[in-house]
């Protein structure tokens, strides 16, 4: 039971965090065109394209999860692409590069320290750890997806499993 | 089906979640492929092909209070223009709508006062690189090849020459003049720009815009101000045609 739970607030704070962070880099291209850039990984000519597709992905990653359809594959996507965000954060640390990650909009140069792309890496693990949880545990309530589903009520089956 | 639903009963699969599905992914789908479209329309540069300024009417003139004043001399309107040379945003516009601007001046239908600042020479590795380029700018416009100092307006502010904020490195002087030799600017804007004859005044100059700046209640740069109103110039694309 507590389980189906977790997996919903987890589904749901998962969902938040792409469209959130989705929503407020399509809100500014140019601050994300910048963002994009300041890594210094890409050259000049997938800045652009990188930059304006992002932010959709992100939003799609979070429809997805908050409708509940085909949340294991979603959580994986998400994992893998939070495991290249945090990727590049610490490659811009190690790298002695001072910017703003523009994780939730932001972005550019930026007066930051160590402790501050910790942070950031620190709440990307968090986010992590949602979209782990959920490819275990991808069945949730009020999800549409047939392998994504489950309800609050307990059948018998379940309890002779466990 | 795998053993572990016999332990796991699911509901039973049914048309209608398909068909729910399908709908869901199909609008996502949609969204998705139509927003990275849009998004893409919206940060391009418009005019794309133009160029930069090629009206032989149109004048430059460095004028005292060292603002650089680019147009034709009956030009419907006038704006000015804040910019720091290190500035990634104001980039971002010259990108955007450098060339429609300078289409729009072509046309005589606006002139521009560009105010070079150097508020960002703390964040370039030289430490005066935003004060030694609006020195170039100077040396560019005072020759009063309008075409010229179009090109290396543009030239400052493209991707390739750019230094990044906090970056490694920017540009020497003879590194500015190579690049306005390269715009098409004079012997003469070359030799200004490699000797730093026009620093000092330049510096004076960029304080006076930053204070014109303040004035203006425009919050940073890139800042667009047409009879003292503060244009949303980097959310609205089409300021240039609204002008």
């Amino acid at each position: 039971m507590w389980i189906k739970v977790v997996s919903l607030l987890a589904r749901l704070s998962l969902a938040a965090v792409w469209l959130v962070s989705g929503a407020l880099k399509v809100a500014d291209p140019a601050q994300t065109i910048i963002a994009v850039r300041a890594y210094q990984l890409l050259p000049e000519d997938l800045v652009r394209p990188v930059a304006n597709t992002l932010p959709f992905f992100e939003i799609a990653l979070g429809l997805l999860l908050l409708i509940g359809l085909a949340v294991r594959a979603t959580a994986s996507v998400s994992a893998v692409l939070l495991l290249v965000l945090i990727g590049v954060i610490v490659s811009v640390w190690s790298r002695g590069l001072s910017i703003d990650c523009g994780c939730f909009g932001g972005g550019g140069a930026a007066d930051v320290n160590g402790w501050d792309y910790a942070r950031e890496i620190l709440r990307d693990v968090g986010f992590l750890a949602l979209a782990v949880w959920l490819i275990v545990f991808p069945r949730s309530p009020f999800a549409l997806g047939l392998r994504s589903r489950t309800t609050f009520s307990v059948t018998p089956q379940q309890t002779v499993a466990e | 089906m795998s053993s572990k639903n016999k332990y796991n009963p699911q509901p039973e699969s049914s048309r209608s979640t398909y068909i729910l599905g399908g709908l869901a992914v199909l609008v996502i789908a949609v969204l998705v492929i139509g927003g990275v479209i849009w998004q893409s329309n919206r940060s391009k540069p418009r005019n794309d092909g133009y160029g930069g300024v090629q009206n032989s009417e149109v004048q430059v003139a460095l004028q005292a209070d060292g603002v650089v004043l680019l147009g034709k001399p009956d030009a419907a309107t006038t704006v000015d223009l804040f910019e720091d040379p290190m500035c990634p945003y104001c980039a971002e516009l010259e990108n955007k709508n450098g060339q429609e601007l300078a289409q729009s001046i072509d046309d005589g239908k606006v002139a521009v006062r560009y105010h070079v600042l150097n508020f960002l020479d703390r964040l370039s590795a030289s430490g005066d690189y935003s004060t030694r380029a609006v020195a170039a700018s100077e040396c560019v416009a005072e020759t009063g090849d309008a075409v010229a100092y179009s090109a290396f307006h543009a030239a400052l502010f493209s991707p390739a020459n750019q230094p990044k904020e906090n970056g490694s490195s920017d540009h020497t002087n003879e590194e500015l003049a190579q690049i306005a030799r390269d715009a098409g600017a004079s012997d003469a804007a070359a030799q200004c720009i490699t000797t730093g004859a026009s620093v000092e005044q330049a510096r004076a100059h960029a304080e006076a815009g930053r204070q014109a700046l303040a004035a203006s209640g425009a919050t940073g740069t890139p800042a667009v101000v047409k009879d003292g109103t503060v244009i949303d110039a980097l959310s609205n694309e089409n300021w240039v045609s609204q002008l």
